[in-house]
């Protein structure tokens, strides 16, 4: 009984501001402006989806979309690209010293955001960096911050691959990359599809450092045209609107990425 | 098939010596077992052989062929490990034809080649199961096949039925001499069961600290013992050893008897040049019984004939045929 109680209130939490933002975003503008003339109702007056109308038109709102999509995607790349041969020679190989190493690697995040996008941003803005397009900044910076996490994560789905597996395939005829890509890939999706949600999820949500490597210019991500729209005082179902097309996206790509993740993938391969 | 020959082959890791200074020749299309207790090195040896380890010092040809600086994959050796390390996303056809597919055979050649493997190991009908919906005896047998396929020059087999149930292990046992039999590959096993590498193997080499104490065939290593430890190490149940003082006929104590259970007899009364003992328990394994007799401080275990019936706690004398018995030098160990 306690149990079920207590499950009840976990889902209610994670539940209700969701219902919030909804209501909100549905709300009409009575159920919202009452000028202290009657108190908020629980449920709009006229809901609608007016505010989800007008945003999938506007052409600020859908441009800050695709941008926060492309760094986020870059982000996913760059963070695979780096992280996954890193992880794979810190899980394989005997490197000497490799806890310190572990460790630089994680400390970089317990650097304080705020304090590193000063001087990552005055590096940016110089050359040769100058050259490349914001976008491709702002994923760079957010690839400093995920890419520990990234590693992290794709070592120990590499260290959960059996190395017999890899041995039994040279022994078989196969050369080290025809191993990596035939068998030792196939078998880390799952955890890699962790990291790239990891590393999606935290690029998408990011704020500080898209919002100083993008001040200069008219790009914005969506974290940082919600700032924009705020300074305009806007109504609350307008942000509420926003704010709930933010999450799509997210679920999309867990959705997209969780087909790759089938638990108990390398059952019976080792006794 | 093909010839391996190990000349003065060591391995350190670090400090440790796994292997030391190996002399080994395996002729073509033998059965060779390398058979020594957990941590001797056999499992290194055969891993330098497969080119999984870096050789520190030594040689190492296949069909004069001098193989040390080749990686695993240009090697025509195939490997079976005791997990068998069966791809658990492939199906039984994919994992079989996996070195087909490398060798980029044609598509009805693979085909071919497989159903062998597939009808040679009794798996027809299991092709497009994944391997864990496999039992363990299949899975072994498909990791065999998968080795089998390739035609290799020698095949390298590390335990490969440590992870079998008793009555599986000795199915297996025989199944693998059917194959050697039939595929006539070259074969180097490793195992720490000395059953198993006296029933497959045409010869066997016992291992002890990386080195080889005795190599021959199992008939030579079971009458003729070169050093105690094989002579204990060999032989089911244990060779029974008694310090040279108490044997009558020897009498010298820096020798070590060592005779078989076989080879002692009972008898109630003192004969001369028996020793003497006290009767323990009978263990009764079936087709043989084996009765524990205590003398001085050692217990001897005597293997009795099938009507034989000796109770618990009875005076007992022991004589046995001294051109059969094994003399071991104490301190050296060796076989005198």
């Amino acid at each position: 009984m306690v149990k079920i109680i207590l499950i009840g209130i976990i889902i209610f939490f994670i539940i209700f501001p969701i219902f919030i933002l909804f209501k909100y975003s549905i709300s009409d503008k009575d159920s919202i402006v009452t000028g202290g003339k009657y108190p908020e109702p629980f449920w709009p007056f006229n809901p609608n989806f007016k505010m989800f109308k007008s945003l999938s038109v506007r052409k600020d709102f859908l441009y800050s979309g695709m941008v926060s999509l492309e760094v986020g995607l870059l982000t996913v790349l760059f963070c695979l690209f780096l992280g996954v041969p890193t992880a794979y020679a810190l899980a394989r190989y005997r490197i000497p010293g490799l806890g310190i190493l572990l460790f630089f690697l994680l400390s970089i995040r317990l650097f304080p955001d705020i304090s590193a996008v000063i001087p990552v941003a005055e590096q940016f803005f110089k050359k040769p960096f100058s050259y490349l397009p914001p976008v491709f900044l702002v994923a760079l910076a957010h690839t400093l911050l995920a890419l520990p996490y990234a590693i992290y994560i794709a070592k120990g789905v590499f260290e959960s691959i059996p190395k017999d597996l890899e041995e039994q395939s040279q022994v078989l005829g196969a050369s080290r990359a025809y191993t990596f890509f035939r068998i030792l890939t196939p078998l880390a999706l799952p955890g890699l599809g962790a990291a790239a949600i990891y590393t999606f999820l935290l690029s998408w949500n990011e704020f500080v450092f898209a919002y100083f490597l993008l001040f200069q210019g008219t790009d914005t991500t969506l974290p940082v045209y919600l700032l924009r729209i705020l300074t305009w005082s806007p109504q609350k179902n307008f942000i509420a609107a926003i704010s709930l097309l933010m999450c799509i996206p997210v679920i999309i790509f867990t959705f997209a990425v969780q087909r790759y993740m089938r638990a108990g993938l390398t059952a019976g391969a080792v006794k | 098939m093909a010839e391996v020959r190990l000349k003065n082959l060591s391995k350190f890791f670090g400090n440790v010596m796994a292997v030391d200074n190996v002399d080994l020749t395996v002729k073509d299309g033998e059965f060779l077992t390398l058979v020594g207790p957990s941590g001797c090195g056999k499992s290194t040896t055969l891993r330098l052989i497969a080119g999984l380890e870096k050789i520190t010092e030594g040689n190492i040809f296949i069909d004069d062929k001098l193989i040390n600086e080749l990686p695993p994959h240009k090697r025509n050796i195939s490997m079976v490990f005791q997990s068998y390390a069966l791809f658990p996303h492939m199906s039984v056809e994919a994992n079989i034809g996996f070195g087909l597919k490398i060798k980029k055979l044609s598509r009805d050649n693979k085909k071919k080649k497989i159903g062998w493997a597939l009808k040679l190991l009794r798996l027809e009908g299991l092709e497009n199961r994944l391997p864990r919906e496999l039992s363990g005896g299949q899975r072994q047998r498909v990791a065999l096949g998968r080795a089998l396929v390739l035609e290799p020059d020698v095949l390298l087999l590390d335990e490969p039925l440590s992870n079998l149930d008793a009555k599986l292990r000795l199915r297996m046992r025989t199944e693998l001499k059917r194959l050697h039999k039939k595929v006539k590959t070259t074969i180097i096993y490793v195992t720490h069961d000395q059953a198993e590498a006296m029933t497959l193997s045409d010869r066997l080499a016992v291992i002890k600290d990386g080195k080889i104490l005795q190599l021959g065939t199992p008939k030579e290593v079971y009458e003729e013992p070169k050093d105690l430890f094989t002579a204990g190490f060999i032989g089911s149940p244990t060779m029974n050893f008694l310090p040279g003082e108490i044997v009558p006929l020897v009498k010298d104590e820096n020798i070590m008897v060592g005779v078989r259970p076989e080879e002692l007899k009972l008898s109630s009364k003192e004969l001369p040049n028996s020793i003497r003992g006290k009767s323990s328990v009978t263990e009764s394994l079936g087709s043989d019984n084996y009765l524990y007799v205590e003398v001085s401080d050692t217990l001897v275990s005597v293997r009795l004939k099938p009507e034989e019936k000796v109770g618990e706690g009875e005076e007992i004398w022991l004589f046995f045929d001294e051109r059969k018995v094994h003399k071991f030098d104490k301190n050296t160990g060796k076989r005198i």
